[in-house]
């Protein structure tokens, strides 16, 4: 396996192979270990001294199921701390099938200059001018890439608010449609690679040069049981296909934790019209699709193709977390309208959940108000074009919330949380509050714990414990380039037997089972480490006042836990 | 004693006997449970099903009354 070293100070291009130091990682591992050990932390992370790694993850490029998951790694914009987001779509399988490991892109092209990186079936690349596409939503620009270099290309690109240098901007991904809707969406990745001069990463798809396997026979038996273990699980295998992930609306909403109003409240009055179950109704009227295959090899079809009336494409996937953040948060109770915003979050190339946020904070605030459809469409159309206001809106929720005066800003490290509020779900807020990424939803997600009835949402009992858990297990998750719902079957010491054989057959280790927690621990304390560097402290491991001050309908708590406590959950 | 129910998810594709958007009454023995009204609903511990009621997630032996208002899912991963 190869990296690509790419310098767009001279724009020079070299290829070298994966470092030893570096075997045994992949993903999210190999992108936090290289920034804590070649990103100096104190860097402008808009500057040359940061970098933009696209690594895949440990499974990509191999006949694995649900492997096409890639890692982008910088110091953050919006947080100031290490960022990793991963995206499905096509690129993951695509770069891993060109035997590449990493994309390191360092350095920074003079203003105004933009390029393209272009790899080849023989795994080199070149990079070339971008000048024409200069300022294309990303929809556009992948349509005419593909028109000019072929539909069998797999793209990574920014639109606007990444050229913009938002701190909301995202990184999107095409699809098996050819459609640039997957994201890396959190901590403003897109910036980071606007801010390098690169608009978009064209990879071809049908390389023929796969990952490596040592041992073909033990993984072949092995990914084909785990496929079975995944696809019997009721979960992964019936509740996906048929609802994605808008099937935790009814219960996070029945929980009361589904924070509403800008998180006022924890029951959203017209979540029945913006259900998972309404959703599939709605795409099934209009000959839509659920059970749609979004990322290359995947047998979960967690994703849906939304149409409008007419039968018309809106927009792929519509998703529980934006169903939140453009619904519950910002008091829209309509499907058309939540699903036209997600579309423009896509082609604009933004965070939904950070965007959301925004908007709803400054209804809050009385800029407009809770509900109003129109306004959050223009709102959205004022950061595609960069006017004053939208620069405001596209920095994300905390610059929102210092423009229009209004200290209720549900973000930690700058970050929005996501459709879990920490009264309501007390380990979530654990999980955001000391996530080396800020708040985020896939750094530990504890919802599953309450469904299974492992945990009380609303007692302190085990919540710190859990948290710590999930985030080492989502740290190790993140890099094996498998998305988070096939690995969630890792679960029983069966399937963590046979998952602890697939590395193995893979890398030709001896990874024992406690080896895939170990590089979960390595992975956060690589992360935190640099967060140190960096000038982050406990004082940013914190959740907003008012989660601690005003208590949340229906239950009417706050947020329970002790600085001293919050502090204890990276103790190992 | 009676109960109205709703079903979410997959839940509804399978027991479309007791899926409708407003909720279905059924009829309980008096000291039923949670535990109970999956048993009634023949919704085994494999499907992974919670039930919830006045917001609360409700434990299995937890009991139901007279009157409840009662959502059942499927345990669900966020992600």
């Amino acid at each position: 396996m190869n990296f690509i070293r790419v310098n767009m100070n001279d724009k020079t291009v070299e290829i070298e192979g994966m470092p030893d130091e570096y075997i045994g990682t992949g993903g999210r591992g190999l992108t936090s270990i290289m920034i804590n050990n070649e990103v100096p932390a104190d860097c402008d992370p808009l500057g040359p001294d940061n970098k933009l790694i696209f690594s895949i993850g440990m499974f990509c490029g191999t006949s694995m199921f649900n492997s096409s998951r890639v890692s982008i790694g910088a110091k953050s914009p919006l947080t100031g701390g290490i960022k990793e987001a991963n995206v499905g779509g096509t690129a993951g399988a695509a770069i891993g099938r060109l035997a590449i490991a990493a994309i390191i892109v360092d350095g920074k092209a003079d203003e105004g200059d933009l390029s393209i990186l272009k790899l080849d079936l023989e795994g080199n690349a070149e990079l070339i001018d971008a000048g024409e596409y200069k300022g294309l939503r990303t929809y556009e620009l992948v349509e005419n890439l593909h028109a000019k270099f072929g539909e069998k290309n797999a793209v990574l690109c920014i639109g606007p608010a990444g050229e913009y240098k938002m701190k909301s901007a995202s990184i999107q991904g095409s699809d098996v449609d050819k459609h640039p809707c997957r994201a890396a969406g959190r901590g403003g990745l897109g910036a980071v690679m606007g801010a390098k001069g690169l608009k978009a990463v064209i990879i071809p798809q049908g390389g023929k040069k796969a990952a490596p396997v040592i041992d073909k026979d033990t993984f072949s038996e092995a990914s084909k049981a785990f496929a079975n273990l995944v696809k019997a699980n009721p979960f992964e295998g019936e509740l996906l296909p048929a609802f994605g992930t808008s099937a935790l609306v009814a219960p996070v909403n029945s929980m009361g934790a589904f924070p509403s109003y800008n998180a006022t409240k924890g029951e959203f009055e017209g979540w029945q019209k913006i259900s998972g179950e309404a959703l599939a109704n709605t795409i099934k009227e209009r000959n839509g699709q659920t059970g749609h295959v979004g990322c290359s090899q995947c047998i979960i079809r967690c994703s849906n193709v939304y149409n409008d009336k007419d039968g018309n494409y809106v927009s792929s996937a519509v998703e529980y977390e934006t169903i939140w953040s453009m619904g519950g948060m910002t008091g829209i109770d309509d499907l058309d309208t939540i699903a036209r915003l997600d579309f423009l979050c896509d082609d604009i190339g933004l965070d939904t959940m950070n965007t959301g946020v925004a908007i709803a904070v400054a209804m809050d605030a009385g800029y407009k108000e809770f509900g109003d459809k129109e306004a959050a469409i223009e709102i959205m159309e004022e950061i595609a074009k960069g006017s004053d206001i939208g620069k405001v809106f596209g920095n994300g929720p905390v610059e929102v919330g210092k423009h229009f005066n209004n200290a209720r800003v549900a973000a930690v490290k700058n970050q929005s949380i996501a459709a879990y509020d920490p009264r309501g779900m007390i380990g979530n807020g654990i999980t955001f509050a000391t996530s080396t990424m800020g708040a985020d939803h896939t750094s530990g997600n504890m919802v599953a714990l309450y469904l299974g009835q492992i945990l009380d949402p609303l007692k302190k009992d085990g919540q710190i414990e859990g948290s710590r858990e999930n985030q080492i297990f989502c740290a190790a998750a993140d890099s094996m380039g498998l998305c988070l719902f096939a690995m969630y079957s890792v679960a029983t010491p069966e399937a963590k037997e046979m998952f602890t054989k697939l590395v193995n057959a893979r890398l030709g280790s001896n990874w024992e089972v406690d080896d895939f927690r170990n590089l979960g621990i390595r992975i956060l304390k690589a992360e935190k480490d640099f967060n140190k560097k960096a000038g982050l402290t406990k004082n940013d491991d914190r959740l907003p006042e008012f989660f601690y001050k005003e208590p949340l309908p229906p239950h009417n708590v706050v947020f329970p836990f002790t600085e001293e406590e919050i502090d204890s959950t990276y103790n190992f | 004693m009676k109960v109205k129910i709703q079903l979410f998810g997959v839940l509804g594709l399978k027991l479309p006997e007791f899926a409708s958007p407003e909720g279905v009454e059924i009829e309980l023995p008096d000291d039923s449970t949670a535990g109970g009204l999956l048993e009634y609903l023949k919704i085994p511990e494999t499907w992974g099903p919670a039930v919830s009621m006045d917001s609360r997630l409700l434990k299995y032996e937890d009991p139901v009354r007279d009157g409840d208002e009662i959502r059942v899912f499927q345990a669900v991963h966020g992600g």
